[in-house]
């Protein structure tokens, strides 16, 4: 905690808007860097980090016999067929099976369903699923407004308790007091 | 895909129980703390534009889920850092990061088929935790929980200020 309490109040010297907004120009580009990065890295299956439908889609053969995460869309249950994108955001049919009971669910894979699944690969586009969950329109559009009405709430109580202080130059609490009355 | 009324609960709830022992954690840092829990998921912009159109534009590899992680969330909350006053740095930093921190720890209980999670110590290490499984952010029942304990945690702080 000592290091943590030294190393921001270092960092108080940045007390300049110019400097300060340097800092966070960086932070942007650092941000950025990360997601470039990410996007680079390989799987590694020991770790956790399994394929993803994006590495099937550069050498899917390559990639025979290992396990992968796939999420996409049904387009048939007969035999079952689920469509997901690729690396570049185009469709790849994949044929599923070994799907019984997928959890969120009390009934069988529908065509429309967002399927989301841990299988593997194996020859000729078939994976082998160990493991799915189906994501219904409405418990997505549930998550989805929920979610939404979380933002606009914490948005609220951001504008009822922050303020720009020009002096300061930067967000302030509007009441410091100790006793803040409320939740 | 998380559920982020739950997540911001989890930081209310978490803020409002610290604020027992740190009293410098009154109501706008405990508003930080939960704008911190939105963090881990700025990600879910990945649904206007997709990793591949990033890729496409910039002409190399991109990963939204890259900022789903312990270093993203670092850097965010320093962005945030830069943006309050300096005189509130160190409580907005801390607050923030306690919201960041709930909002990933609760991530590490979710459902995943593989079985393992966001890898939430990246870049340090590649390794996804292997998670107990224990909601899908598509089940209203984890949020109603999460609102259970946010209450709890206001009453048990409503006591302590009412004591006083």
């Amino acid at each position: 905690m000592a290091y943590l309490r030294t190393g921001v109040q270092r960092a108080a010297v940045l007390r300049s808007l110019p400097a300060r907004a340097a800092v966070v120009v960086v932070l942007l580009v650092g941000l950025l860097a990360l997601g470039v990065w990410f996007g680079s890295l390989a799987p590694v299956p020991a770790a956790g980090a399994y394929l993803t439908q994006a590495d099937l889609g550069t050498d899917y053969d390559g990639y025979v016999g290992e396990r992968a995460v796939v999420a996409g869309t049904v387009v048939a249950t007969d035999p079952l067929v689920l469509v997901a994108s690729d690396g570049d955001g185009d469709p790849v049919r994949y044929r599923l099976v070994g799907v019984d009971r997928p959890y969120g669910v009390d009934r069988p894979v529908a065509q429309g369903d967002d399927l989301w699944v841990f299988a593997s690969v194996e020859p000729d586009h078939t994976l082998r699923v160990e493991r799915s969950v189906v994501l219904t329109p409405a418990g997505q559009g549930y998550a989805r407004a929920i979610s939404l009405l979380a933002g606009v709430w914490v948005l609220a109580r951001v504008v009822r308790d922050w303020r720009v202080d020009g002096d300061a130059a930067g967000l302030v609490p509007r009441s410091e007091q100790g006793g803040d009355g409320d939740a | 895909m998380p559920d982020l009324l739950a997540h911001a609960l989890l930081a209310y709830a978490a803020a409002r129980l610290a604020s027992l022992r740190w009293p410098w954690l009154t109501r706008p840092y405990v508003t930080a703390a939960m704008a911190g829990a939105f963090v881990p998921d700025v990600m879910k912009v990945r649904l206007l534009v997709r990793s591949h159109r990033i890729e496409a534009l910039l002409g190399v590899p991109f990963d939204w889920a890259g900022l789903q992680t312990g270093g993203a969330a670092v850097l965010f909350v320093l962005v945030g850092a830069m943006v309050v006053a300096p005189r509130v740095r160190r409580r907005a930093t801390l607050a923030l990061a306690l919201g960041a921190g709930t909002h990933l720890l609760a991530d590490a209980l979710l459902w995943f088929p593989s079985g393992r999670g966001h890898p939430v110590l990246w870049p340090l290490t590649r390794w996804n935790p292997p998670t107990p499984g224990l909601w899908l952010s598509t089940q209203p029942y984890w949020t109603v929980l999460a609102v259970g304990l946010a209450a709890a945690a206001y009453w048990a702080w409503r006591r302590r200020v009412v004591a006083a």
